[in-house]
């Protein structure tokens, strides 16, 4: 999954689809949009970064986990296995992103348990006392939907698809972008080693809010540059 | 590590005008031809009567003491000198002993203390990595505000409930948790045997089967043997063991101790049954499994002994850190728990994107 940063306008979509999709309880949350405000005044700039689970080539948590609850589709898409998981809790620290959530207390459902919403869907995927993490929504992608999150995203900042495959939605865009915009997706803490799948293309504006309106900010400052010596060359 | 342990065999003392060294049980360990065997040659033998008697009396390294119930003063002076009357043929001079040699308690006990810091380096290296993974850094100011002495009391009882007692495992699975308990408890067991024998130091020839330094790498060992075997089976008939990732590292690690406990029982068993023969060999196999037991454990399946406890406890402090409500300049956080992992993220997204600066993180906005 790509996640382009410039259109993420933090509106938490993915955040509510997620929840909505997998009817994760209270204080659980597998796609989160962290709200960063960089800088001091006046040169401040708030940034939103939607995360969830990277599905790692080389997945602490699964290497971490002493159950081997935690598996490996071959499309990439790790699951932890909720038939398996012993609530151990090794995996919620292992994972450098912060990405898998357990709860050992009594957890608070936002229906009543007899809905049949709840009953015959949400229970049966959301044991308790075991560990969970987004499935970049498994279910809809083995059906070829694509994640909830990804659907719901007003601005199309997430894009899902096959890295691998140079055709697919995801590959396209990157090429794209590289030609038009000249980004390059990275990934989150590169250094953890962990082979994310899940990768961003960053910010692009270059305009500091603080020189908003004035002559001398960056962009401006190349465009008179340029206008000036057009005008010379006239 | 099951040590040596050289079972004395009984004297005949009624054949006295006979050779007395063909059937005394020095010959189990000297040879035939007194060339040495799993000791040393004792033909030509160079010592002097009373440092002979000594060592006889006292033993010396893998030497047993000989009391005098079984090999009289009488028959011990005969032994030294039809053993310095037996001619010296270097061909019969054993391999396991030129090898063995070198094998002294000394030696043996250096070159672990080299493969245990090794393996201790490695291991260091590899539990940082998950610690860093677990944001400890990251955690370190909501850790002094929860307070150090707290932090370190919530730690310690995850250590043990979570860790040593495998909580998670009771709470779900009682055979399962005997299984992993035979291994683990097993392991700690002969862990344990080994220093209080390098404590306690005993003449083991002497000691007893029945005796507690005895028992306890024995029953240790047969639970190990048990644990590790029905790992082998769960691995044949379990779907989920190849996660793709580490299952060559398991495999390492389940070898190596079969090796390790096999080689171990055999070398007590043989000693036991008075087949000196191959004693030596098989030490030797058992010294060289354990010794890459060790210094493969940081890459092995073996870590998780240390990282899974350790993960577990950064978890539960973790938990009781946003049970307290230690305050972190925010009302609530989605999926409380992981702030500071989310700051670290936060701060590397600002990096790579040429950002530098302090940030904030708001929730809830």
């Amino acid at each position: 999954m790509l996640i382009d940063l410039t259109r993420c306008i933090g509106c938490d979509a993915c955040t509510l689809a997620c929840k909505q999709e997998n009817g994760t309880p209270y204080d659980t949350f597998f796609a989160r949009v962290l709200n960063v405000e960089a800088g001091t005044y006046p040169d401040v700039k708030r940034v939103y970064i939607p995360v969830l689970c990277n599905h790692c080539d080389d997945a602490p948590c699964l290497k971490s986990c002493p159950n081997k609850a935690i598996v490996r589709r071959p499309d990439g898409i790790v699951l932890v296995d909720q038939d398996r998981c012993r609530g151990t809790g090794a995996c919620v620290s292992a994972c450098p992103y912060g990405n898998i959530i357990l709860h050992r207390e009594e957890e608070g459902w936002y229906l009543d348990e007899n809905e049949a919403y709840e009953k015959d869907f949400v229970k049966l995927r959301m044991k308790e006392n075991v560990a969970r993490k987004c499935t970049y929504c498994a279910h809809r992608v083995d059906q070829g939907l694509q994640p909830a999150c990804v659907v719901a995203c007003p601005t199309t900042a997430r894009i899902f698809g096959d890295l691998e495959d140079p055709e697919s939605d995801v590959s396209t865009y990157i090429e794209e972008q590289k030609e038009q915009t000249g980004r390059s997706p990275f990934h989150l803490l590169p250094e953890a080693e962990t082979k994310p799948a899940g990768c961003y293309l960053g910010t692009m504006a270059e305009q500091r809010p603080s020189t908003l309106g004035q002559s001398d900010g960056i962009g401006d400052a190349k465009q008179e540059e340029a206008q000036r010596t057009q005008r010379g060359q006239k | 590590m099951l040590l040596l342990a050289v079972a004395c065999g009984h004297a005949q003392t009624d054949l006295q005008k006979k050779e007395v060294y063909p059937v005394t049980s020095c010959m189990g360990c000297h040879g035939q031809n007194a060339m040495g065997g799993l000791g040393p040659p004792l033909a030509q033998t160079k010592v002097g009567l009373s440092t002979f008697r000594q060592v006889v009396r006292n033993g010396k390294g893998m030497m047993p003491a000989i009391s005098e119930a079984d090999l009289s003063d009488s028959d011990l002076d005969q032994v030294y000198e039809e053993v310095k009357a037996k001619p010296w043929i270097p061909d019969e001079i054993p391999i396991a002993f030129k090898v063995g040699q070198f094998l002294t308690p000394r030696s043996v006990s250096h070159f672990f203390i080299v493969v245990f810091l090794f393996a201790t380096v490695f291991a260091i290296r590899g539990l940082s990595y998950w610690l860093k993974c677990a944001g400890l850094k990251e955690l370190k100011p909501a850790i002094a505000k929860f307070g150090w002495a707290r932090s370190f009391g919530v730690v310690l009882k995850s250590l043990i409930v979570d860790g040593f007692l495998v909580g998670s495992l009771w709470q779900n699975n009682k055979k399962r948790w005997f299984m992993h308990g035979l291994l683990l408890y097993g392991f700690c067991g002969l862990l344990l045997a080994d220093i209080l024998i390098a404590i306690l130091n005993p003449q083991r020839g002497q000691v007893p089967l029945t005796h507690p330094l005895k028992l306890l790498p024995v029953v240790s060992g047969i639970a190990v043997l048990i644990g590790i075997f029905y790992v082998m089976y769960r691995y044949k008939k379990d779907e989920f063991i190849d996660n793709g990732l580490t299952l060559g590292k398991d495999f390492l690690f389940v070898n190596l101790l079969v090796h390790v406990i096999i080689s171990g029982f055999l070398v007590v068993a043989l000693k036991r049954m008075g087949i000196h023969d191959f004693v030596m060999t098989i030490y030797i196999w058992h010294l060289a499994a354990v010794a890459l037991l060790i210094a493969t454990g940081p890459f092995t399946r073996f870590q998780h002994m240390y990282v899974v406890p350790a993960l577990a406890a950064m978890t539960r402090l973790t938990e009781a850190i946003v049970a307290s409500g230690v305050e972190l300049g925010f009302e609530r956080e989605p999926s409380p728990g992981r702030h500071h992992k989310s700051m670290k993220i936060a701060s590397d997204v600002m990096k790579q994107l040429g950002e530098d600066g302090p940030i904030t993180m708001r929730y809830y906005p």
